[in-house]
């Protein structure tokens, strides 16, 4: 129900009067995007004497609840209430919460199709404005909405809570505002990636619930504007794959990392004049959708597994494979926060790293790459070698292990017999050369083709496998067993030389002595020694 | 004067008494506990001990001596030999000497020493100091001879059931006496008592087998004829309720033998005849199909019905058909092909757009296509099919037009349809319909050989979805435009009906073709042996030389052979380990499992073990790609890597595998081979139609045994290696790649817009497979086919089944019984 509907629209209507000076409208440029035709107050149009760190957000707040949920006008004005007395209690004075007495365009409105320029004219000398609806989805109450921060034009994400018992309404509503809630900033000169940020309202008290305007840890999404020399706004452009991590607070300067997937995104060099600025962004229960194309003739990147890590840290796991377009779909709610995508080409060649927030955008963001085939079929050649490589070590254990069963029984006949085996396995120098070879064609790949071959991701592979080569195909064991061999041998043969001497002597030793045969007569003590003289 | 021969011949009872004493004095104590032990000890059973004989003597005392020879001892008169001893012979007036030159005819009379050794025997006591002795044999009133105690036994033993017991007894009677008085009787007597006690046990083969010695031995035994009869009454009356038909007329075949003129076989005449006479009749109310099928069901029964031959002869010459013994029936049947019995059954049934991509047909020349002409533009992103006029639907509702054509390709785009194809949505930009036999289609790139995606089957367009149509009467039928429509059969699972459409008729050719799935390649081997069939899909290799041997049967060749390999899905997270993929193929012995498990002989060039997705000598084949090894040892350490790397835990998969003769013989030792290498699996036999649709659904699996034969490389690897490779997204079939780098170089091939890239591509595919291993190879080998000389007109080598079935005519042929 809408009683003062006609008031509003009239409201909308002055508002909208060519001529009426708007912070939001004013020297909109029209080559700006049409959802985008936000100015930001130049600095000099703010009030100097309020630093933005001291400045609440004026939010303006439009709620509709469908007949069905059966909350009359009473209960949706206690509601409200409850609303706004948990806001002021848990955000404290950061947030200067205005609803409105009627629903508004929230009543009228289909949240997915909304645009900055539909919502602006209700934020005149506000900062946000939010539209709330609550329906009921499947026997429960559902609270969808979304934001417009007025300052840049940038309508928020949708976001949406369920309330499956009519007494959270009130918690449920005050969460649904934290969600939708983006915190506005301005970026201070960055040095490498550590970037400060002035937080609007960062340095007014914090409510009972903690720091809800700038946490450590949260989001914030940076915002290039461009504008005229007047101040006027030509366009306001995000930028792309870079985010903002709060790190700490430090008096009013809020310390933040930046995490970006593309070079420089906050360059200088930008001949237009612009600001950055940074809105605060959190992860929206929508699908993330990407697809991935080749750089230069844009076909898919079909096949390729995608996978992703929680930032600040955290390990990679797989979380979806591109099909035949090179399209992937991540279902809403896949991570909790900023993750870290990576695209992976074959086993482990990553193609690059990419920050998003889950359910940014509803729409399907194409990120064109560099596949370095060269670099997957030389990651593939790696494989194959190493496989033979660990073939080989896991036969030489084998062997290793007989030879050494062998030589404690002192059976060097068998230890030779294994040697024998031994020397028909690859050397260790065939997997050297194989290795060095793939290396040389590589750089010579590279220098030739002017494209990235030994990533670093094939660079580390080749440094793996050499060690593997060093560790494992190491022969001084086998040289030792040889060498073994070969004493054992000198060794038995000159006992059997000693052997056949003693024999031979034994012969010899009548002979000395020419007699008859018959002559020789037995030698007593030879006798008594049990010695058979011949 | 007479001399009286001094009677030397003491009393009986004097003999008697000195017996006795004598005796007892060489007797052991009896008081002496009996030694089991002894051989001769009383307490033993009587084939456990020595042999004895029992003598009775005239007193009625029983003496057990060692057995006595001969055997038996030769009768014993003593009335003879005392009227010898009285009649003393005087001597002749001529004297005992006979004449110069001549013998003596006086005989004279015999000594009492000679008298004594004729009428007495000696003895040795089993017992005794004293054991031998000399009894006369006037005082032996009976000796019962060890056979005789053996035979009584046995006897007794066959009256108390214990036939194994008898049959030992009786074994060794014969051992010691084969011709034994009393033996043979007590042999019919055992073995008929045995033979009715089995039948009594309804252990009925075995009791026909002991009465059937019987009657060898003596036809005429009292009671046989009639046991046989009651025997064999059940056994033809089980035959006949279970419609085993052929072995109930063996039965009466062999009771006619032995009681021919017995009731229950007249009766069992009587009951064969008249269900013969019952189908016979009830033909002459049927009509095509039916009729012949009834006349078939009566020679079935009772072939040697008077008249039935030239009945059926008549019927089968209206309805010539095809009884085909395959491995699967399609189900359901629909215009796509989703697996092999799919493959083999929808040209049939439907006719696709291009039959191939010959020139010829890319010109419209085959009969068994729709296009009569295509022609590319736009640099091969068009396509512009012209339609052959003149085809209708089989449900006689319109001509096969382009709206049909343009609805089936469109159809393929949409990923709830069962003729899905994930390429195809990818390729296709639109369709338009130009005029009634023109379509013209759009694709959204070049492509490698579009022509290729025109050689599915085309549904009408009248259809919905799942390709079938309501029709008045007839309820939900597929409809198609090829030479044979599809009929359910009553015995739905077990066989189906393709029937020639009427406006086709050739009264030579076959008109109609009975599939019957049969459970075990063994079973549909000896259904064709029989002729029960007249042509069999698959027979297996190791068959092949013995079937070409028989008379009326010919063997042919699929000439593409067949890819068998073991489907991996990457899904399943263990499987994406390379570690483990390389155990699980380093642990298979292809060579020997190939020569002793599939071939039963040694491989060669087209019978051999694989090491890719591609066959030997085909261009997608690397040459230089090393074999595939085995090391079991190995294998184990790396799946004991693999173990580790998931946190040590059992690995545990399924195999799943269709009921084939090869897939069931190899299955087990692959489970056995990799359950040693410390990987556990689960076999799971599925119907080879059920399975292949699944999984080309883009199914769920761990590892499923495939075979398949690949056509062209560069369209088949993809499916070769990933069986949902051509299923909806929302199934995720391609994460069942389990290698990413064969995953994109598979889409890579996809996107390959010209040959020499493709080309150079599934090579690639090809090499790195032996490494990347997104399959487990196995191997090649050529299928056969076996038909009876009946059907005439069937190739050596056939591409498909049924390929040039309008040419083939068939005679009709009904069992016989070989006697």
């Amino acid at each position: 129900m809408v009683p003062f509907r006609s008031l509003v629209i009239l409201t909308i209507a002055l508002v909208v009067t060519p001529g009426g000076p708007t912070r939001a409208q004013e020297g909109a440029d029209e080559k700006a995007k049409p959802e985008v035709k936000a100015s930001v107050a130049s600095p000099a149009a703010r009030p100097a004497a309020i630093p933005i760190e001291s400045r609440p957000y004026k939010i303006r707040a439009y709620v509709h609840f469908d007949p069905m949920t059966r909350i009359d006008a009473r209960a949706r004005d206690r509601l409200l209430e409850g609303w706004r007395n948990l806001a002021r209690h848990l955000v404290g004075p950061a947030w200067e919460l205005h609803v409105a007495e009627s629903d508004g365009p929230a009543s009228a409105v289909n949240l997915s199709e909304l645009t900055a320029a539909e919502l602006m004219p209700l934020g005149v000398d506000s900062d946000k404005v939010w539209l709330i609806q609550g329906r009921v989805v499947e026997g429960a109450i559902l609270l969808t909405g979304r934001e417009l921060d007025t300052a840049t034009g940038w309508v928020g994400s949708i976001h949406s809570r369920p309330v499956p018992f009519a007494k959270d309404l009130v918690r449920e509503l005050f969460r649904l505002s934290e969600a939708l809630f983006a915190p506005f900033a301005e970026i201070g000169e960055p040095s490498g990636d550590a970037v400060p940020l002035r937080v609007q309202a960062s340095a007014l008290p914090a409510g009972q619930g903690g720091d809800v305007i700038a946490p450590i840890g949260s989001i914030f999404r940076p915002i290039r504007v461009y504008f005229k020399d007047d101040g006027s706004v030509i366009s306001v452009e995000k930028v792309l794959f870079s985010y903002l991590r709060i790190e700490k607070h430090d008096g009013g300067t809020t310390a933040s990392s930046l995490i970006r997937g593309v070079r420089d995104p906050l360059t200088k060099r930008i001949s237009r004049k612009n600001r950055l600025i940074a809105l605060g962004i959190k992860p929206a229960p929508m699908s993330t959708k990407l697809r991935f194309v080749r750089l230069g003739d844009r076909s898919p990147a079909s096949g390729y597994v995608l996978a992703y890590r929680p930032v600040p840290q955290g390990s990679f796991r797989d979380v979806a494979t591109t099909d035949r377009e090179g399209r992937v779909s991540l279902p809403p709610g896949f991570a909790d926060g900023l993750v870290v995508l990576r695209l992976i080409a074959g086993k482990a060649e990553p193609m690059f790293d990419l920050p998003i927030m889950p359910g940014e955008t509803d729409e399907e963001l194409t990120v064109p790459f560099d596949p370095k085939p060269h670099a997957i079929t030389l990651q593939t050649q790696l494989d194959a070698l190493r496989d033979s490589i660990v073939d080989v070590v896991a036969v030489r254990s084998r062997l290793e292990r007989r030879m050494k069963a062998r030589e404690e029984g002192d059976d060097w006949a068998g230890v030779e017999e294994v040697l024998v085996e031994f020397r028909k396995l690859p050397l260790r120098d065939v997997f050297l050369k194989r290795l060095e070879q793939l290396q040389d064609d590589a750089t010579q790949l590279e220098a030739k083709t002017k494209s990235v071959v030994l990533t670093k991701n094939a660079r580390a592979a080749l440094t793996d496998t050499r060690s593997l080569i060093d560790r494992y195909l190491d022969d001084s064991l086998i040289r030792g067993y040889e060498e073994a061999v070969g004493v054992a041998k000198q060794r038995n043969a000159k006992a059997s030389q000693s052997k056949a001497k003693s024999k031979s002597a034994a012969v010899i030793a009548p002979s000395a002595k020419p007699k008859a045969a018959n002559d020789v007569k037995p030698d007593p003590k030879a006798q008594g020694s049990g010695v058979v003289p011949f | 004067m007479k001399t009286r021969l001094p009677q030397t011949r003491p009393p009986a009872t004097a003999i008697v008494i000195m017996f006795v004493v004598v005796a007892a004095l060489g007797l052991p104590q009896i008081s002496k506990a009996q030694n089991p032990l002894d051989p001769n000890s009383k307490d033993r059973e009587l084939i456990l001990r020595a042999p004895f004989d029992r003598i009775t003597l005239i007193d009625d005392t029983t003496w057990d001596v060692e057995t006595l020879a001969p055997r038996p001892l030769p009768p014993f008169d003593p009335k003879k030999v005392k009227a010898r001893q009285k009649k003393a012979e005087p001597l002749p007036s001529g004297g005992n000497i006979g004449r110069m030159g001549e013998k003596s005819n006086f005989e004279p009379p015999r000594s009492k020493e000679q008298e004594d050794d004729e009428n007495q025997i000696l003895v040795h006591m089993l017992e005794g100091d004293v054991r031998d002795f000399k009894v006369k044999r006037e005082n032996i009133k009976a000796i019962t001879y060890f056979e005789d105690m053996l035979v009584l036994e046995a006897g007794k033993l066959t009256s108390a059931g214990q036939f194994r017991k008898a049959f030992e007894y009786l074994l060794q009677t014969k051992n010691r006496q084969p011709h034994w008085l009393g033996l043979d009787a007590a042999v019919d007597r055992l073995l008929f008592e045995e033979g009715s006690q089995a039948l009594l046990e309804n252990d009925g083969e075995r009791g026909l087998r002991l009465l059937g010695e019987l009657y060898v031995r003596r036809a005429a035994y009292p009671g046989l004829a009639n046991k046989f009869a009651g025997s064999f009454v059940a056994r033809i009356n089980s035959s006949f309720d279970l419609g085993a038909y052929a072995k109930g007329r063996q039965l009466i075949h062999d009771l006619e033998r032995i009681a021919p003129d017995h009731q229950v076989v007249r009766d069992a005449h009587s009951k064969f005849e008249g269900r013969a006479r019952d189908l016979v009749e009830r033909s002459t109310r049927a009509e095509g199909g039916g009729k012949l099928d009834l006349l078939l069901g009566a020679i079935e029964v009772w072939p040697k019905l008077p008249g039935l031959n030239s009945a059926y002869r008549e019927a089968f010459a209206a309805i010539p058909t095809l009884d085909v013994a395959v491995a699967d029936l399609p189900q359901p049947v629909g215009p796509w092909r989703r697996s092999a019995s799919m493959e083999r059954t929808s040209p049939l049934i439907y006719l696709p757009i291009l039959s191939s991509v010959s020139e010829e047909a890319l010109r419209g020349v085959p009969a068994d296509q729709l296009a009569a002409g295509i022609e590319t533009f736009d640099l091969s992103r068009g396509l512009r099919i012209k339609l052959k006029s003149g085809l209708m639907w089989s449900d006689g509702s319109r001509p096969v037009s382009a709206i049909d054509v343009a609805r089936s390709l469109a159809d393929r785009a949409v990923p709830t349809l069962p003729g899905y194809s994930a390429r195809w949505a990818d390729l296709l930009e639109r369709v338009e319909v130009n005029n009634d036999d023109q379509v013209e289609v759009r694709l959204t790139r070049a492509s490698l050989r579009p022509q290729s995606w025109l050689i599915a089957p085309v549904g009408p367009a009248h259809a919905r979805g799942d390709g079938w149509v309501s029709t008045l009467g007839q309820g939900r039928r597929p409809v198609g435009d090829g030479r044979f429509r599809w009929q359910e059969s009553a015995t739905k699972g077990i066989d189906q009906y393709l029937l020639d459409r009427p406006d086709e008729t050739k009264p030579a050719g076959i008109r109609r073709v009975r599939e019957v799935r049969y459970d075990s390649p063994t079973a549909a081997v000896s259904a064709f042996v029989r002729g029960d069939v007249s042509l069999i899909e698959d027979v297996a290799p190791d068959r092949v030389a013995e079937l070409a041997k028989v008379d009326g049967i010919k063997v042919g060749k699929y000439p593409t052979p067949s890819l068998h390999r073991i489907a991996i899905d990457g899904r399943t997270t263990i499987l994406k380990n390379r570690s483990l993929r390389r155990a699980l193929s380093l642990a298979i012995d292809r060579k020997s499992l190939l020569e002793e498990s599939v071939l039963k002989r040694p491989p060669d060039a087209e019978n051999a073990v694989a090491d890719g997705p591609s066959l030997k000598g085909s261009y997608s084949d690397g040459a230089d790609v090393a074999p595939l090894s085995y090391d079991p040892l190995l294998a184990k350490m790396l799946v004991a890597a693999a173990r580790k790397e998931f946190g040590g835990a059992i690995i545990r998969l399924t195999l799943e595998h269709p009921p084939t003769e090869v897939a069931r013989a190899i299955c087990p030792k692959l489970a056995e081979t990799w359950t040693l290498v410390g990987v556990e699996i689960v076999l799971k036999e599925v119907p080879e139609g059920e399975l292949e649709s699944r999984l080309r659904a883009g199914g769920r699996f761990d590892l499923a045994y495939r075979a398949s034969r690949p056509g062209d490389p560069a369209m088949d690897v993809g499916p070769t290696i990933c069986p949902g490779y051509d299923a909806p997204p929302s199934a995720d079939p391609l994460a069942s790649v389990a290698s990413p780098r064969i995953l994109q170089l598979l889409m890579e091939l996809d996107r390959a817009p010209e040959t020499t890239q493709a080309q150079a591509l599934v090579l690639q595919v090809d090499r790195e497979t032996r490494d990347e291993l997104p399959i487990l190879p196995l191997w090649q080998m050529v299928d056969h086919y076996a038909w009876r000389t009946r059907i005439k007109g069937v190739p050596a080598e056939n591409a498909g089944l049924y390929q040039g079935i309008e040419t083939w005519e068939i005679e009709p042929w009904f069992p016989s019984d070989p006697w």
